[in-house]
C-alpha cells in the first residue's frame, strides 16, 4: 500500500511533468519550426532573387565574351569572306577563350556556316528555334537550351560587317561546377530541370543522389509563368525560371528544413535536457513527497502491528506539526489510553473484584511458576485450599453484604499470613494458598491463628474458622493440577471430618479416581450386561409357601472386578445420580417378577430406595406402572428405605412414602438400628416392616446385648403392627434363636446368598415344593 | 548647314559631271506610294547594254566624307573604274573597311585626308563599315553605265537629257534585298516593300554621349 501510494504520486507528478514539458516543447518545436519555415522561404525566395541575378549577370558576361568575339575584325573579315577554315579555328580560339562549350556561326538565312564540333540535326533544330525570329538582332541574345540532355547557355549575336552578315552563337553548358558556384553563392541547393510534357527531368545541379534527383513531378500549383515555393519532403522548393523557348527549364532551388533548423539543434538538446531535468527533478520531489508521507504512515502502522502484539511501549516520533504530526501525536495518546484501559481490564480479568485478590485464571500460572522457583533448590511448595466454615450460615443469618465484608477481610488476613501475592480466590468462600520457602506446614498453622481473634464488621464481631486442605510439593505431586486435585481432596476430608487442617494421604487420590471412574462408566455399564440384578430369598419360617425376595444388584467390572454396591451407590449417590440406577433396578425386579409368576412362583419382592429417589415426585407414578404393566399387586411390592434417609429431607420424603403408601405399596425400613430414628417418628411413617440390620443379628448366638435389641425390637415392631424381618441369618443356631423369639421374615446366608434370576428360580421352586432343609 | 542641304549640292556636282542632255526626273516609291529617298536609279538602253559604256564621260572621282561618326552620303553611285576618297573629318579617327565582293579595302586608323583614294573598278555593291564605329554605314553602288542617279528624299532621281532610244532601269536601295529592273516609262517607279532599315538606331552609351560634342 506505501508502494502504491509512492508509485502513485510518483506517476501522476511524472505525468503532469511530462505532459507540461512536452506541451513545451512541442510548442517550442512548432513555433520554430513555423518561424524557420517562414525565414526559409524568405531566404529561399531571396535566394532565387539572387539566383535570378546571378544568371542575368551570368548571361550579360557570356553577352560580353561573345560581343568580344564578333566585334573581332579578323573573325569580322573572315566571315564575310567566308573562310570556312579560319571561321572554325576562330570559333575554337575564341572558345577555348572564354571558356565555352560550343560555338558555331549561323547565316542570317538560317544556314550553318561553321561551328566549332559537329552538331546534330535535331540540336541543330533548336538552335534555329532559339534564333527564329531574331535574326535581325542588334543585340546579342542569351537563350538557355538543352541538348542532347545538357543545358546549355548560349549567347547568339549578331557578325556585323558592318551588316549583320552572320550570327555567332557561344553555348556554355552548365555544368556541376556552375551549380556549386550558384549554390556557394545563394546558400541553396541548386538544379536545374527540364520540364516536358507534364514531366521534369533532371539536367545538372548540386543535388547529390538520384533519390534527390527524382523530383518526378512539380507541385499542383505550380505555374510555368511564375515563381514558386513548396515544400516536400521536409525540403523546401523554390522554382525559378530558366527559360521558356525553345524548351521549358526550370531551376530549383533547394534547402532542407532540418538545414534551417541546424542552429536550433542546439535549442532543442537544450530543451531535452531541461526537459529531462524536470522529469528528474519531479521524480526526485515526488519520491521525496512519498516519503515524507509514507514514512509516518509506516511508522504509525508499524506501531499500530506493535500494539495489535501486545507492545505499548512505541512511541511514534511526532516532529513534525502538519496532520501528520497531529495524527502521530493522537496515535500516541490513544495508545497510552489503550495500554492504560488493557492494564485495568487485564487486572480485572485476573483479580477478584471483591477481595482484590487474583482470581481463580492465576490458579496455574502462579503455582507454576512457585514450583518453577522451587524445583532448582530443591524447596518445598505447599499447596493449600482454605474455606470458611459455615459460610453459608454466616451469609444466611446477616447478610450478602456482610458476607462480602466477610470474604474481604479473609482474605486481607491470608495476605497477611502468606504474602499478597500467595493468596488467590478460588470462587465463593474458597482460597488458594501458595506458601513458600522454609517449612510451609508449620506455616499453616499461623493461617488458624489469624483468625483466632474475631473479625470486626462495622458493629458486629465474627468469629470465623478455616477448614483448610494442603497438598506439599514435592511428596504429593510435581504439577500443579495434581497439587491443586489433592489439596482439594484433603480439604473434603477435612470438612468430613471437621479437621480444621488436612494434609493429603497417599491414597486419597487414587480413591478419588476409582469414584471418578465408577461415575463416568456406570451409565455404560447397563447396557454392556455388566449390571445384574440377584435376589436374595425372604423366608417366613412358619409358612413355607410364601416366598419373598430382596433384590440387590451386582456389578462386574471388566478391569475393576467386582464393585461393592455400597461402594459405587454410594459414588452414584453423593453425584446425584441415582435415580438411573433405581428405575433400571425396578424396571428388571419387576420383569424378574412376572417371569417367576409364569414359571408359577409368586413373590414379594423388595427393592431399594434411596434417598434421592424418594425427593422424586413422579417415583410413585413410575413404580405404579411397571405395576401396571407388569400386572403385579402392589401389596407384593416392599420399597425399602433406611431410617437415615428417611430423616434428611424429612417432610419430602414423607410426602413421597404416604403417596406410595396410599397406592397400595409397602415400604420397609432397612437398616433399622444403625440410625437414631426415634419412636415418634417410626409412628409417624407408614410402614409396613422393620428391617433389623445385619450387624446385630450375625453375633445373635454369642452377644446377649444383641439379643436384647433385636428382641425388643422385634417385640416393640409387633407392638406398632409390623412386621419384622431380620438379615444377616447366617446359622442354624441364629434362625432358631429368632425363630423362637417370633421374628417374622428371615434373610441370610443360611437360606441363600443372593442368587442370579435363573438360579433363583430353580432355588425357589424347589424351596416352595418343600425339598429344602425348612 | 543641314544633311539635306548638302545633299542636294552633292547631287548638283554629280548632274554636273553629266553630258548636257535633257533632263528625265524619275521618281521611286515604294509600295506604298511612298517616295523612296537613297535609291541608286541606273539606266541602260534597252536593246544592248553595252551601249552605255565610255559615255557620256569616263570615270570620275568621288569622296565619301565622315562626319559626326557617320558616312556622307550615305548611298553614293560611282562608275566602275572611280576612285573615291575617304576624308576624315571628324576629330577621332576612323577604320574604313569593306568586306564586299565588289570591293575589299581597308583605310586603317587615319586622320584627315591622309588617306589614299580607293579605286572601285568592279560593278556592284560595297556596303562601308568603320571598324572602331559599328553604327558607321555607307553603300557604294559601283555601276557600269554612265546613266545613273540617287534620289532625294522626294524619291527624284535626276537624269540630263538621254538619247531617243528606249531606257531599262536598275533600281538598287540597301532596304531591297535584289535589285528591280524594269522599262523607262514616265510613271514613278514602285520598287515594291522595302526591307528594314540597315542603319542602326541604338542609343548611344553615357560613355559615348561623353565624348559627343
Amino acid at each position: 500500500m506505501r508502494l502504491t501510494y509512492r508509485y502513485k504520486l510518483l506517476s501522476i507528478l511524472l505525468a503532469l511533468v511530462l505532459v507540461l514539458v512536452l506541451a513545451i516543447y512541442l510548442a517550442t518545436r512548432v513555433v520554430i519550426r513555423g518561424a524557420v519555415t517562414d525565414q526559409a522561404y524568405q531566404d529561399l525566395e531571396r535566394g532565387g532573387e539572387l539566383f535570378s541575378q546571378l544568371m542575368q549577370e551570368r548571361a550579360g558576361q557570356l553577352a560580353q565574351s561573345v560581343g568580344v568575339l564578333v566585334d573581332d575584325f579578323g573573325f569580322k573579315e573572315a566571315v564575310a569572306t567566308s573562310d570556312g577554315a579560319t571561321i572554325v579555328s576562330a570559333l575554337n580560339n575564341h572558345r577555348q577563350r572564354v571558356g565555352a562549350d560550343m560555338a558555331l556561326v549561323v547565316e542570317p538565312s538560317g544556314e550553318l556556316l561553321a561551328s566549332s564540333q559537329a552538331i546534330d540535326a535535331e540540336s541543330f533544330a533548336l538552335l534555329s528555334r532559339a534564333l527564329a525570329g531574331h535574326q535581325g538582332m542588334s543585340e546579342p541574345r542569351y537563350a538557355p537550351i538543352v541538348l542532347d540532355g545538357h543545358l546549355y547557355q548560349f549567347v547568339f549575336a549578331p557578325v556585323r560587317a558592318p551588316l549583320t552578315v552572320a550570327i555567332a552563337g557561344v553555348g556554355f553548358k552548365v555544368d556541376e561546377s556552375l551549380a556549386q558556384h550558384l549554390q556557394r553563392l545563394t546558400d541553396l541547393d541548386v538544379s536545374f530541370w527540364r520540364q516536358h510534357e507534364g514531366q521534369v527531368s533532371y539536367l545538372a545541379g548540386t543535388l547529390a543522389t538520384a533519390d534527390d534527383r527524382s523530383l518526378a513531378q512539380l507541385p499542383d500549383h505550380w505555374r510555368p509563368d511564375q515563381p514558386n515555393t513548396w515544400l516536400a519532403d521536409e525540403t523546401l522548393n523554390n522554382s525559378v525560371i530558366v527559360a521558356r523557348e525553345p524548351q521549358h527549364v526550370v531551376a530549383v532551388l533547394q534547402v532542407p528544413l532540418e538545414k534551417a533548423m541546424q542552429p536550433f539543434a542546439a535549442l532543442n538538446t537544450q530543451l531535452l535536457t531541461i526537459a529531462f531535468s524536470f522529469l528528474l527533478a519531479a521524480g526526485l520531489l515526488a519520491l521525496l513527497m512519498a516519503r515524507s508521507v509514507t514514512r509516518p504512515v509506516q511508522e504509525l502502522a508499524s506501531s499500530a502491528r506493535k500494539m495489535a502484539a501486545g507492545d505499548y511501549a512505541s512511541e511514534v516520533p511526532a516532529k513534525s506539526a502538519d496532520e501528520l504530526g497531529d495524527l502521530a501525536r493522537a496515535f500516541n495518546q490513544m495508545q497510552h489510553a489503550i495500554a492504560e484501559r488493557e492494564k485495568e481490564i487485564i487486572h480485572q480479568a485476573e483479580h477478584d473484584a471483591l477481595t482484590g485478590l487474583a482470581n481463580r485464571s492465576q490458579v496455574f500460572p502462579r503455582l507454576h511458576a512457585a514450583l518453577e522457583r522451587a524445583r532448582p533448590e530443591q524447596a518445598g511448595v505447599v499447596v493449600a485450599v482454605a474455606d470458611i466454615q459455615k459460610f453459608t450460615q454466616i451469609n444466611d443469618a446477616l447478610s450478602a453484604e456482610t458476607g462480602d465484608k466477610v470474604l474481604a477481610q479473609v482474605a486481607r488476613r491470608l495476605q497477611q499470613v502468606a504474602g499478597d501475592e500467595a493468596v488467590i480466590r478460588l470462587g465463593s468462600d474458597e482460597y488458594l494458598l501458595v506458601l513458600e520457602g522454609p517449612d510451609p506446614v508449620v506455616r499453616l498453622a499461623a493461617v488458624h491463628e489469624a483468625f483466632s481473634t474475631s473479625l470486626t464488621l462495622d458493629t458486629i464481631d465474627v468469629h470465623i474458622d478455616l477448614n483448610v486442605g494442603y497438598a506439599c510439593f514435592p511428596p504429593d505431586g510435581d504439577h500443579p493440577e495434581i497439587l491443586l486435585r489433592r489439596a482439594n481432596l484433603a480439604l473434603s476430608e477435612a470438612r468430613s471430618t471437621h479437621i480444621k487442617t488436612c494434609g493429603y494421604q497417599q491414597g486419597w487420590d487414587e480413591k478419588h479416581l476409582r469414584r471418578l471412574q465408577i461415575l463416568t462408566e456406570y451409565p455404560a455399564a447397563f447396557a454392556k450386561g455388566e449390571m445384574q440384578i440377584y435376589l436374595q430369598p425372604k423366608i417366613n419360617p412358619r409358612k413355607s409357601d410364601e416366598l419373598g425376595a430382596e433384590v440387590l444388584i451386582r456389578w462386574i467390572h471388566p478391569e475393576m472386578g467386582f464393585v461393592s454396591p455400597e461402594e459405587f451407590i454410594s459414588v452414584i449417590e453423593s453425584a446425584g445420580q441415582i435415580s438411573m440406577l433405581t428405575r433400571w433396578v425396578l424396571s428388571r425386579a419387576f420383569a424378574a417378577a412376572e417371569a417367576l409368576k409364569k414359571a408359577g412362583i409368586d413373590l414379594a419382592l423388595s427393592v431399594n430406595l434411596s434417598v434421592l429417589d424418594l425427593l422424586e415426585d413422579d417415583l410413585p407414578d413410575f413404580i405404579a406402572e411397571l405395576s401396571r404393566r407388569y400386572n403385579l399387586a402392589a401389596s407384593r411390592i416392599y420399597l425399602e428405605v433406611t431410617e437415615s434417609a428417611i430423616m434428611r429431607e424429612a417432610d419430602r420424603s414423607l410426602a413421597t412414602l404416604h403417596r406410595l403408601d396410599a397406592m397400595g405399596f409397602k415400604l420397609s425400613i432397612d437398616d433399622y438400628g444403625t440410625g437414631f430414628s426415634s419412636l415418634s417418628q417410626l409412628k409417624k411413617l407408614p410402614v409396613h416392616e422393620l428391617k433389623i440390620d445385619k450387624s446385630f443379628v450375625m453375633n445373635l448366638d454369642t452377644d446377649k446385648n444383641d439379643q436384647q435389641i433385636v428382641k425388643s425390637t422385634i417385640e416393640l415392631g409387633h407392638t406398632l403392627g409390623l412386621s419384622i424381618t431380620a438379615e444377616g441369618v447366617e446359622t442354624a443356631s441364629a434362625r432358631q434363636w429368632l425363630v423362637d423369639n417370633h421374628c417374622d421374615i428371615l434373610q441370610g446366608y443360611f437360606y441363600s446368598k443372593p442368587l442370579a434370576l435363573e438360579t433363583f428360580s430353580d432355588w425357589a421352586r424347589e424351596y416352595l415344593s418343600g425339598k429344602s432343609h425348612a | 548647314m543641314n544633311r539635306w542641304g548638302r545633299r542636294y549640292l552633292m547631287g548638283w556636282v554629280l548632274l554636273a559631271l553629266a553630258p548636257a542632255c535633257v533632263a528625265l526626273p524619275v521618281k521611286v516609291v515604294d509600295a506604298a506610294g511612298e517616295p523612296v529617298a537613297h535609291a541608286v536609279v541606273a539606266l541602260f538602253p534597252r536593246e544592248d547594254r553595252n551601249l552605255a559604256e565610255g559615255a557620256p564621260d569616263g570615270p570620275g572621282r568621288a569622296e565619301v566624307d565622315q562626319r559626326d561618326r557617320q558616312f556622307v552620303p550615305y548611298v553614293s553611285a560611282v562608275r566602275t573604274g572611280t576612285e573615291i576618297h575617304f576624308p576624315n573629318s571628324d576629330n577621332i579617327r576612323h577604320h574604313v573597311y569593306s568586306f564586299s565582293p565588289a570591293k575589299r579595302f581597308e583605310l586603317r586608323l587615319y586622320h584627315g585626308s591622309t588617306a589614299d583614294p580607293v579605286q572601285f573598278d568592279t560593278a556592284g555593291k560595297v556596303v562601308l563599315g568603320c571598324n572602331i564605329h559599328d553604327d558607321m554605314l555607307a553603300y557604294i553602288y559601283v555601276l557600269d553605265t554612265p546613266h545613273f542617279a540617287v534620289t532625294d528624299h522626294t524619291g527624284r532621281a535626276d537624269f540630263a537629257a538621254l538619247p531617243g532610244t528606249d531606257w531599262a532601269y536598275e533600281i538598287q536601295h540597301p532596304r531591297l534585298a535584289t535589285s528591280v529592273t524594269g522599262i523607262l516609262a514616265k510613271e514613278p517607279i514602285n520598287i515594291g516593300p522595302l526591307g528594314p532599315d540597315p542603319r542602326q538606331t541604338r542609343p548611344r552609351t553615357e560613355l559615348e554621349a561623353l565624348f559627343d560634342r
